[in-house]
């Protein structure tokens, strides 16, 4: 009995040893939590959410290229009322205004007499290039979809003809719509500000049954503009930049489609003289509509097989008017029309090549149906300028290779062939090779060839009073070299530097000829090279800070100067301080641009703008708010304008404010 | 840590026959936080003390052993699965709770005595998918065969007692996973995912989820957050209910009633992801919703 005693303590004793020394090895070896290697862990561990709208919006962050992209969050943090505004704060970029819209530059190259022709812009894929003046210049109200509805901007650095052909030379912004089942069910919101600037906004989503999901969004706008003094003229012009408009969007998706409708219009004043109008007369003004129909069709074909087929119907009406003095104190209603109407389909199919990667090929093709411009007088008497049709028929075919080289080196080949029955054939081929040494550093090397069309406008408007025509216009050609770098430090620190150089023949520019007339024409040849260093960093958990600069170098080769409107250096600085348990975030904003050329090669000082938002996240349970101020510190700066306005500045607003109210309902 | 130095200063056992019962939790993550929560509130009219150690606390870690043999408790109860490895050679009755892999456990001899199971059976899955989205007969099961569990024929033939018919896709891998889930297209209404973080994580999850919406696939997930993630329903046990049912097997065991050595879930909780359920075109049942039964996911 003792003995059995014994040996059972002596058993108890030794599991006791072998437990503590079990416990005492657990203990010293670094904490693991449950959810490492236990089977249990899977149950308990915290899944990333995917977005619906990933699915059915093209997205290109898988671009092997620059890329910045603007979330929802920062589009509400930084209020974001316009494009514009997004656009203006990313690195490298500035935005520019001339009284009747904004123009966008990057890398410094923002022409005065262009209409951001050298930008791609699209909405979940869409191109919204229109066909008559081959621009994208609708960056403010006039571009048709609200902040509210993007889910996020990508910004592509770089050339991009390669996949989507002409005018995809520096930068493509692809906006990519938030989903019909992300979306509030019902969402309301009024926004008000300065300058007498007034938006109401609605949207909603809903579920149509099997499958069918809708989201629908219609606001309207209108303002009554600024009064700004012209040293120059020595005069006051009211009204400039007074708009309004509207803006529709729809987005219907379905098992594998996915069906989009934009239809919209903005009006806007210009009484700045705008192509030699009478300055200060408020009857001068444009009013853009572009309206467009898309259904796409998306389908996987094995792991990695992916299938897109869209067609599409674009519309687009430009009608200004200009009142002209004539003499004897005669003004001429003067009437400008550009009717576009366009539809075309696209293909494209992406597949994996056994031991090599993934290879997307794809074509597409669009007709004109309709490409007029008309300028006309109505007053004092009737008197037809220019009625012009130019129809176009262009098409494209790309491929694109991926090569996974090795466990750190893939490669990117690319190219596309693009012809159309007004212009000649070209070739953009594109080259990256990315170098991932590790998970966290990334080394890239971009070489690409870009082209730009001539637009209906630049090769057919005469009016034989202000413009000529020039049917000898030839494409825009581009090279882009790039290398860039980007590092992760942890999770709170993300570094980007990148240098690059570009070159642009054939640059096409508005001149005016010996006759006094203005015309487009292959007129010059630009080179730039530069560098951008970006910083992003979570110092503490109270602060968001990012911080870039852009310094860059463009000259006209051919003249051998710098390009007008290009800033030597932009610097900017964002910040977002969580509130209230990340219910209410301030988000301060710092912006530099170094001075520029105007257009008569007069230095337009440089600019510093300060900006701040106030914006809440389900700070009630239905309500939210964002109030910002523009220019915080009320510095007074101008932009440079180009020849066809009559001063060689646009003096901008001082300091504004705006406050908008958002409701929304599960 | 009051509780630890009130107990090693505890008087020994021998002195009043003190019932005590030693709580040791794998750490403090939610779950374990909802399962301990349930047990004590059972546990509260029940005779007996409580202690609770935070196996992430390093200290309290490092003390566990003797406070074992200070205080030599009636029971040790460990929630989750490394509690349970820890305490396998403790001289003292353990029930594990919150583990999975309880089967090879209960094999092994020694302890845990018994075990509450996180496993929910495919049965009890397609039980509540049958009532929550009706209508859809064909299942893939999308699994690791290597990583134990019941059985193919076991799963089919719970599938087929259920009036579903199984197919499986096997994926040896996290690498073959996507291969595995798209070979399942055309061929199934829903495809179960049994929990398994070498299968199912972070990083395998979101290319999973997409692949789920592009080939029209949708999944049964295993917790509330693989359907946050993007899995149409998930069928998951409930935790704090896990607790409650350790605590009562515990009563038993210290009542000497017999108690089977493996027992499952009693009570599971179903959640739907209503904007991947739109996107599927599938319907759910709004009874249910009402009854308190689902919870819906936004």
């Amino acid at each position: 009995m003792t003995t059995r005693i014994l040996s059972a303590c002596r058993r108890a004793a030794c599991g006791l040893v072998v437990f503590a020394t079990c416990v005492a090895c657990a203990a010293d070896s670094p904490q693991r939590p449950a959810q490492d290697g236990s089977a249990e862990s899977a149950l308990f561990e915290e899944l990333p959410v995917v977005e619906a709208a990933s699915l059915h919006a093209q997205t290109l962050q898988e671009a092997p290229a620059n890329v910045t992209v603007i979330t929802r969050l920062e589009i509400r943090k930084f209020g974001y009322r316009t494009l514009a505004e997004a656009l203006a704060n990313v690195r490298g970029f500035y935005v520019t205004e001339d009284g009747s819209g904004y123009f966008v530059g990057v890398r410094g190259f923002s022409l005065l007499s262009d209409y951001n022709t050298r930008f791609l812009v699209m909405i979940n894929g869409h191109v919204l290039t229109d066909d008559v003046y081959g621009s994208m210049y609708m960056f403010g109200q006039d571009f048709g979809l609200d902040m509210d509805l993007v889910e996020r901007i990508e910004v592509i650095r770089g050339p991009s003809s390669a996949l989507y052909g002409s005018n995809g030379v520096f930068a493509t912004v692809n906006l990519v719509t938030r989903s019909p089942v992300e979306e509030e069910r019902i969402r309301v919101s009024t926004e008000s500000g300065s300058l007498g600037g007034e938006k109401v906004l609605f949207s909603a989503s809903t579920y149509l049954g099997r499958g069918a999901n809708l989201l629908i969004s219609g606001s309207a706008f209108r303002s009554s503009g600024r009064a700004a003094f012209f040293p120059e003229l020595g005069q006051t012009a009211t009204g400039i930049s007074a708009e309004r408009g509207y803006h529709t969007f729809a987005n219907l998706i379905w098992r594998n489609w996915s069906i989009m409708a934009s239809f919209n219009d903005h009006q806007v004043t210009v009484p700045t003289g705008w192509y030699g109008a009478v300055f200060g007369d408020r009857n001068t003004r444009s009013e853009d509509v572009h309206n467009f129909v898309e259904a796409a069709y998306t389908r996987a074909i094995g792991t990695a097989g992916h299938l897109r087929w869209r067609i599409y119907y674009d519309q687009f009406r430009y009608r200004g008017r200009y009142d002209y003095p004539l003499e004897d104190g005669v003004v001429e209603d003067n009437r400008d029309l550009a009717l576009g109407d366009w539809a075309g389909t696209q293909f494209s199919y992406a597949f994996t090549v056994p031991r090599v990667g993934l290879l997307t090929v794809g074509a597409e093709v669009n007709f004109d149906l309709r490409n007029v411009q008309q300028n006309y007088a109505v007053a004092p008497a009737y008197h037809s300028y220019l009625d012009v049709s130019a129809r176009d028929v262009w098409y494209g075919l790309f491929a694109q290779q991926e090569w996974n080289l090795s466990k750190t080196w893939t490669a990117y080949l690319g190219a596309r062939f693009d012809d159309s029955k007004n212009h000649s054939a070209f070739v953009s081929p594109r080259v990256a090779l990315v170098y991932r040494p590790t998970s966290t550093t990334a080394f890239k090397f971009l070489y690409g060839r870009a082209f730009r069309n001539p637009s209906a406008y630049e090769t057919f408007y005469d009016d034989g009073s202000l413009y000529l025509r020039n049917l000898s216009l030839q494409p825009e050609r581009a090279h882009t070299l790039e290398i860039a770098w980007e590092r992760k430090l942890g999770q709170r620190v993300e570094l980007t530097a990148s240098a690059y150089q570009y070159r642009v023949a054939g640059l096409i520019e508005s001149v005016t000829t010996e006759s006094g007339l203005f015309q487009y024409q292959n007129i010059s040849r630009a080179r730039a090279s530069g560098v951008e260093l970006e910083l992003r960093s979570r110092p503490a958990r109270w602060l968001e800070t990012s911080a870039s600069l852009s310094v860059q170098r463009a000259r006209n080769q051919t003249l051998g100067q710098t390009l007008v409107n290009s800033p030597g250096r932009i610097a900017q600085f964002h910040a977002t301080v969580p509130l209230a348990n990340n219910r209410l975030t301030l988000s301060p904003a710092l912006r530099y641009l170094s001075s520029r050329l105007g257009a008569d090669r007069g230095r337009v000082p440089s600019v510093f703008i300060a900006d701040a938002t106030a914006a809440t996240h389900h700070l009630h349970r239905d309500f939210d708010f964002v109030f910002g101020v523009r220019n915080l510190l009320g510095h007074r700066y101008s932009d440079p304008l180009s020849p066809e306005h009559l001063t060689r500045e646009l003096p901008l607003p001082g300091r504004t404010a705006f406050i908008k109210l958002i409701w929304q309902h599960e | 840590m009051a509780l630890l130095a009130g107990l090693l200063t505890a008087a020994p056992l021998g002195s009043a026959e003190k019932l005590r019962i030693v709580v040791v939790t794998s750490s403090a993550i939610l779950a374990y936080r909802e399962a301990l929560r349930g047990f004590t509130e059972a546990m509260e009219a029940g005779p007996g003390e409580l202690f609770t150690v935070d196996l992430s606390d390093g200290e309290q870690q490092k003390r566990l052993p003797a406070l074992v043999a200070g205080m030599k408790p009636r029971v040790v109860i460990a929630i989750g699965s490394q509690a349970a490895e820890l305490l396998a050679g403790a001289p003292v009755a353990v029930i594990a709770t919150m583990v999975l892999d309880s089967d090879r456990r209960a094999a092994s001899g020694g302890n845990p005595l018994a075990t509450v199971s996180l496993e929910v059976s495919l049965t009890t899955v397609l039980l509540e998918v049958k009532h929550v989205v009706p209508g859809t007969t064909r299942v893939g099961i999308l699994r690791d065969p290597a990583r134990g569990g019941p059985s193919q024929a076991e799963l089919g033939a719970q599938a087929k007692r259920q009036g579903f018919t199984p197919e499986f896709a096997n994926s040896n891998g996290p690498q073959h996973l996507l291969d595995s889930f798209v070979s399942l297209s055309n061929r199934v209404d829903l495809v179960w995912c049994p929990p398994d973080s070498s299968l199912f994580n972070p990083t395998t999850v979101q290319p999973l989820v997409m692949a789920s919406l592009r080939h029209r696939l949708p999944i049964i997930g295993f917790s509330e957050s693989f359907v946050r993630a993007g899995a149409a329903v998930g069928v998951y046990p409930d935790f704090q209910d896990i607790g409650a049912q350790t605590a009562a097997l515990t009563q038993r065991y210290l009542a000497s009633q017999p108690a089977a050595p493996r027992e499952t879930p009693r009570t599971v909780k179903v959640a739907v992801n209503q904007r991947i359920m739109r996107l599927f075109g599938l319907s759910y049942s709004q009874s249910a919703v009402a009854d308190g039964r689902i919870l819906v996911i936004r």
